[in-house]
């Protein structure tokens, strides 16, 4: 046997538990213990492939209109501007239309999970759970909840074709003279967090 | 002076250094979780040199480890390769968890509901990501592990090794093949489809026959939950196939492992002197360790039957799911699973409580009880001939049963509603009848006749056009008062208007190939079918979906007893109604056709 | 090779075989996996003719003694196979241009050139418009009405085409003298039917690939033999039949509604040459007709209507001095909030509020005579 030192290996002492211990050679495998560990890497690959499976077979999966997949909503349904927001609760969302564009927030309350309700006479949403209050644009008043209103992706197809896509940050969408909206696709499985009370 | 208020690890790292520190600390953590094997030692078997400390730290695990506890130490090294066992007890064994694995995945998206089962099947093969893989391997497993258990009950009667001192063993083992046949067969009802349904009603009843009447009506209550296998019965049977058959499948693989360890492994009768039993006295040159051998060889097993499974799965083998379960329409065909056919072959003897419930537990008590009658004096070959002769004998039977048990035989049906189901067939057990399979181009719509191929093929435009003349645009009279049109239109809801048949387009082969074994049935079945033709109609009421109607039309003959009244020539005699006419009689059943329907005819498909 | 070599390397052979096996297994589920996804759409598609496959089964054997073998309806049920239940409109080229060149025609920066290029190509269309109408005189014979071309929009359905079918064949209908004579049957295990709910599904499948999208041809049309009804007051149904009835004994021609759907310049155009009559307008604007029309409820007093006094003074001088109403008539004005009201709300007035179907109830004759009698009124509210 070489008595090279390969790097990371050291001679070492098991400490003595009443019986003899074996020196740990410190030689580069022979031809069948290197095979071994090839058949482990395999091993391993292959356990590593099932558990990626395991994983994707298991994980619930979304069809288009449930929840958690793409919503067309029917553009005629859009409330007029800052009039009460449209609910759709398939979706678990409201469609919005503040006076600076249209919005579509999440209806429920990213403090403990409540729906809050849309208050005519108040023209906001309040949470009866414990108290939260957003603007017709989601953006926070009062109360517990520690950010806005949460938003969905949502894109905006016009009669001449064009699009409008919510900003990053999920901003209210600009739709000044932008025509007639022809498509409103929400995506339910895209869900955007304001950083905080903005 | 520790680093630490207490003793750590940090000490040793002071003491010796963070490299020899954490080689230790991994040294001492394996020969711990091995239960005796430091890294040296392991690294010794994986080389395959001999253990350079005494005693001998490969066996420690078996001595201190809960797993390798369960595990012997070394085996005889006759009983190591695929010869004599064919390694069926070990492949028993990893069909035992590899339908338990396979079966909990399925558990994830599985409902045992008569509302939601098969909704849950159709999303496995449609929504689940690698779904119809797990499934169709819990299904090729399920038939598989069937054979094998069967095999290895072969085997051990073969070498003899159900004797002395392993006639328990042997019992053990004839329970676990009942659970085996009892989780196959409640299994089978979960994807609640036709064959699902109406295979484990056929089975359930027998539990029915069971004498006397208030045992079998109250048995098949408490399996089925109701009159009928329904949302009760689904529920029963899952839990079965769920909980209580693997539990006591669990206890009884430990019985019959547990005892076929402390017995050892019997050993081929040619390696023994004659009545001894030497498989606990293994010669130290005939020990076949298990660290590393065993487990290597054992190891690479599993590599390789679970590489063939999935080969099989990929391209060969596809589990059917048929139309949904339908209490009220037993298909034509039905049959039992091919492990069961035996039982429905012996149903078709006579009586069902004979043959049903007698005979099967006949043959449970024949199997538990042979340890026991089996008076051979040695296990050689030689000194059991007549043990031999009797196993061939009642495998011929076996195999002569489950011919039986298939639907074809026994089961006679009229000739047309026989050819009828051979062309237009629900699928079932791969099967696709005649037309399904023909590509749906080639499905021209049209009016087809079997006189365009009885006739030979220069004729076939005349034999069309004579019996263009004869149906008069179909207002041909059948019986009951009506027309072709007439019937077609009132029973059959065909909205055709007139009927005239065109020859099948020469590059329609499929079509052409369905029509001549339409002839070629219809001509072999010319005496009870007097006088008859067939008639295939193909229409396009949708786009994308065909509708395809099998009418057969024939003259009446004398019927008595089942059997056809022939006359010296061996001709059928013609019925004659009031006035002395012939009676036309006619036949026909429809199916629709989606261009992109499949019905899982070719694997991979 | 002796035979030493071969048992000491028989080990190594296994490891070899192992490797080789797991990797292999390795390879083979990653080629499934990233077949998967294709595979699973091809399934869906399967089994979505399987099922449609399975509805025709059902269809011939429950549907067609009333809907007809081929779908297109009996005196017993109305048509499934029928471009009205998807909504097929013959005439969306013919409205899409006339609502084009109208509005070009209405804005001031059209020169007088163009438009009258525009109004002979108007009259094109008007042509163009009656001819078509003569092709399909047949099934307009039957009951279609070419402006109430969808029949989701005419019930006021807001859910898909699919649930509707589902729906029906799941509950059935009621008779009623309103919507049909004939009852039809609930079809559906839950509701006491005899058919499981997948297989209401696959009826349904199967009823919705009767659509031919935009390949619906008039001859399709003309095949249906029976076209289903709107839904109206009992009585006033039995009042309308019977004046059908007297007409169709007379031989006079049938009442042509003007429709929900219809778009304005499409009303103008049907009110040429008919001329109101004001007293029978008054009559209809305070529900003394059969049609028992609720306007005076709203618009007596101004509170949820603007108020009826002095409307057509308000009319000239306020409302059509608004830029969206450059061009209009008066009766423009009229007719669009009667059929079309939601199109304008009056400030401080609440959309919503005024139903949308009198396009449903009134014919030309009535649209124009409520005109008439809304001219009237040209003295403002004190």
């Amino acid at each position: 046997m070489a008595t090279s030192i390969t790097a990371g290996e050291t001679k070492a002492t098991v400490p003595a538990k009443g019986r003899a211990a074996a020196e740990v050679q410190v030689s580069a495998p022979s031809r069948r213990e290197f095979l071994y560990y090839i058949w482990g890497a395999s091993i391993a690959l292959l356990l590593g492939e099932v558990g990626a499976g395991l994983v994707w077979f298991a994980l619930p999966r979304f069809k288009e209109g449930t929840f958690g997949g793409v919503f067309n909503f029917p553009p005629d349904k859009v409330p007029d501007a800052d009039k009460a927001p449209y609910n759709v609760a398939d979706g678990r969302f409201w469609v919005s239309h503040p006076p600076t564009g249209l919005i579509v927030l999440y209806g429920v309350c990213p403090h403990l999970g409540c729906l809050p309700k849309w208050s005519e006479s108040n023209h906001r949403f309040e949470c009866p759970c414990h108290g939260s209050k957003y603007q017709i644009d989601g953006h926070y008043i009062e109360g517990p909840a520690p950010r806005s209103m949460d938003r969905f992706l949502t894109t905006l197809t016009f009669d001449d074709g064009s699009t409008a896509v919510m900003d990053p940050a999920g901003d209210v969408i600009n739709i000044d003279g932008r025509g007639k909206i022809s498509k409103i696709s929400i995506d339910t499985g895209k869900r955007i967090k304001r950083p905080g009370r903005v | 002076m520790s680093v630490l208020p207490f003793p750590s690890f940090l000490d040793d790292v002071k003491e010796k250094g963070l490299k020899r520190a954490v080689f230790e600390g991994i040294n001492e953590v394996t020969e711990r979780m091995t239960a005796g094997l430091n890294v040296q030692d392991i690294r010794e078997a994986l080389r395959g040199e001999p253990a350079s400390r005494k005693p001998n730290p490969r066996l420690q695990p078996h001595a201190d480890g809960f797993w390798l506890h369960m595990r012997p130490s070394y085996f005889h090294k006759s009983v190591t390769g695929l010869y004599p066992t064919f390694r069926l007890g070990w492949l028993s064994t990893y069909f035992v968890f590899f339908e338990t694995i396979t079966g909990i995945l399925l558990m994830v998206w599985y409902t045992p509901s008569p509302d939601i089962a098969y909704a849950n099947m159709l999303a496995m093969l449609s929504n689940v990501p690698l779904g119809q893989f797990v499934r169709d391997l819990h299904r090729l497993g399920a038939e598989a592990m069937v054979l094998i258990v069967f095999l290895h009950m072969l085997r051990t009667f073969f070498t003899g090794s159900y004797k002395r001192p392993r006639e328990f063993t042997w019992f053990s083992g004839v329970i676990l093949l009942i659970c085996t046949a009892f989780l196959s067969f409640s299994g089978y009802l979960l994807p609640w489809d036709q064959l699902s349904l109406w295979a484990v009603t056929i089975g359930a009843s027998m539990v029915e026959a069971a004498p006397p009447e208030v045992v079998g009506t109250n048995l098949n209550l408490l399996l089925r939950g109701g009159p009928d296998i329904g949302a009760n019965g689904i529920l029963r049977f899952y839990l079965l196939h769920v909980l209580l058959v693997p539990a006591i499948l669990f206890i009884f693989l430990g019985v019959h492992y547990y005892k076929v360890i402390i017995h050892a492994h019997s050993l081929p009768p040619s390696e023994e002197n004659i009545g001894e039993d030497t498989a606990k006295r293994v010669p130290l040159d005939k020990r076949v360790y298990f660290t590393p051998d065993i487990i290597t060889s054992e190891i690479m097993w599993l590599a390789v039957t679970t590489l063939i499974l999935v080969i099989l799965v990929t391209w060969f083998y596809h589990a059917p799911l048929e139309s949904h379960a339908n209490p009220q329409v037993t298909p034509l065909g039905t049959t039992a699973p091919w492990y069961f056919l035996w039982i429905q072959g012996a149903l078709k003897l006579g009586d069902k409580v004979l043959w049903g419930i007698v005979f099967p537990t006949i043959v449970v008590v024949f199997l538990i009880v042979l340890p026991y009658i089996d008076v051979s004096k040695t296990r050689r070959w030689a000194h059991r001939r007549v043990a031999f002769s009797v196993c061939l004998v009642l495998l011929s039977l076996l195999v002569a049963f489950s011919y039986m048990g298939l639907p074809e035989f026994g089961v006679h049906n009229s000739a047309d509603t026989t050819i009828i189901h051979e062309m237009l067939q629900e699928p079932q057990h791969k099967s696709l009848g005649q037309l399904l399979p023909v590509p749906y181009d080639q499905l021209v719509p049209g009016i087809y006749t079997t006189r365009q191929f009885e006739a030979s093929p220069d004729q076939a435009e005349s034999a069309i056009a004579a019996l263009n003349t004869q149906i008069n645009g179909g207002n041909y009279p059948v019986e009951g008062g009506k027309t072709l049109i007439s019937y077609m239109n009132d029973i059959q809801f065909l909205p055709a208007t007139s009927y005239t048949f065109t020859a099948v387009p020469s590059d329609a082969t499929q079509l052409q190939n369905a029509m001549k074994f339409f002839t070629e049935e219809m001509d072999a079945n010319a005496n009870e079918l007097l006088n008859g033709w067939g008639a295939v109609v193909i229409t396009e009421p949708q786009k994308n979906l065909k509708r395809v109607d099998v009418i057969i039309t024939w003259d009446e003959v004398q019927v008595l007893n089942g059997n056809l009244v022939l006359d010296a020539n061996g001709k059928s005699q013609l019925v004659k109604d009031a006035n002395g006419n012939s009676i036309r009689r006619i036949n026909s059943d429809h199916f629709y056709i989606h261009r992109d329907a499949q019905y899982f005819l070719e694997p991979g498909g | 090779m002796s035979l030493q070599r071969l048992l000491v390397n028989r080990i190594e052979q296994r490891i070899l075989v192992g490797t080789v096996a797991f990797l292999a297994t390795l390879v083979l589920v990653g080629w499934i996996a990233i077949n998967e996804g294709g595979r699973m759409a091809a399934f869906d598609k399967e089994f979505t003719g399987r099922s449609i496959e399975d509805g025709a089964m059902l269809f011939a054997s429950n549907c067609s003694p009333c809907h007809g073998a081929d779908g297109r309806g009996t005196a017993r049920a109305p048509a499934l196979n029928s471009p009205l239940l998807f909504g097929f409109d013959y005439f969306a080229d013919i409205h899409k241009q006339r609502e084009a060149l109208t509005t070009e025609q209405g804005l001031p920066t059209t020169t007088q050139a163009r438009k009258d290029e525009i109004t002979k190509a108007l009259a094109d269309l008007d042509t163009q418009e009656k001819q078509r109408e003569g092709a399909i005189d047949a099934a307009i014979k039957k009951g279609y009405n070419p402006d109430q071309f969808n029949r989701l929009t005419n019930l006021g359905w807001s859910g898909s085409l699919h649930n509707y079918i589902y729906s029906t064949v799941f509950s059935g209908r009621p008779n009623s003298a309103t919507y049909w004579p004939n009852p039809m049957p609930n079809w559906a295990q839950p509701t006491g039917g005899p058919l499981r709910t997948d297989q209401v599904e696959d009826l349904t499948q199967f009823v919705l690939n009767f659509d031919k999208g935009d390949a619906w041809t008039t001859d399709d049309l003309l095949a249906v033999n029976q076209f289903p009804k709107a839904a109206q007051d009992p009585a006033i149904v039995a009042q309308l039949q019977d004046q059908i009835n007297q007409l169709q004994q007379s031989g006079g021609v049938l009442p042509v509604y003007v429709g929900v759907d219809t778009a304005v310049p499409d009303i103008m155009k049907g009110l040429q040459g008919v001329t109101g009559d004001a007293q029978h307008g008054q009559q209809l604007y305070t529900g003394q007709t059969p049609q028992a029309l609720p306007c005076t409820g709203c618009h007596l007093n101004g509170s949820v209507a603007p108020p009826m006094q002095g409307t057509w003074t308000r009319i000239q001088t306020e409302r059509l001095k608004q830029p969206q109403f450059a061009g209009w008539t008066g009766e423009q004005y009229i007719a669009d909030s009667i059929i079309h009201p939601s199109d304008y709300v009056v400030p401080n007035y609440q959309d919503g509020l005024m139903p949308h179907t009198f396009g449903s109830q009134l014919t030309y004759q009535d649209l124009a005579d409520l005109i008439a009698y809304l001219k009237t009124q040209d003295q403002p509210s004190s």
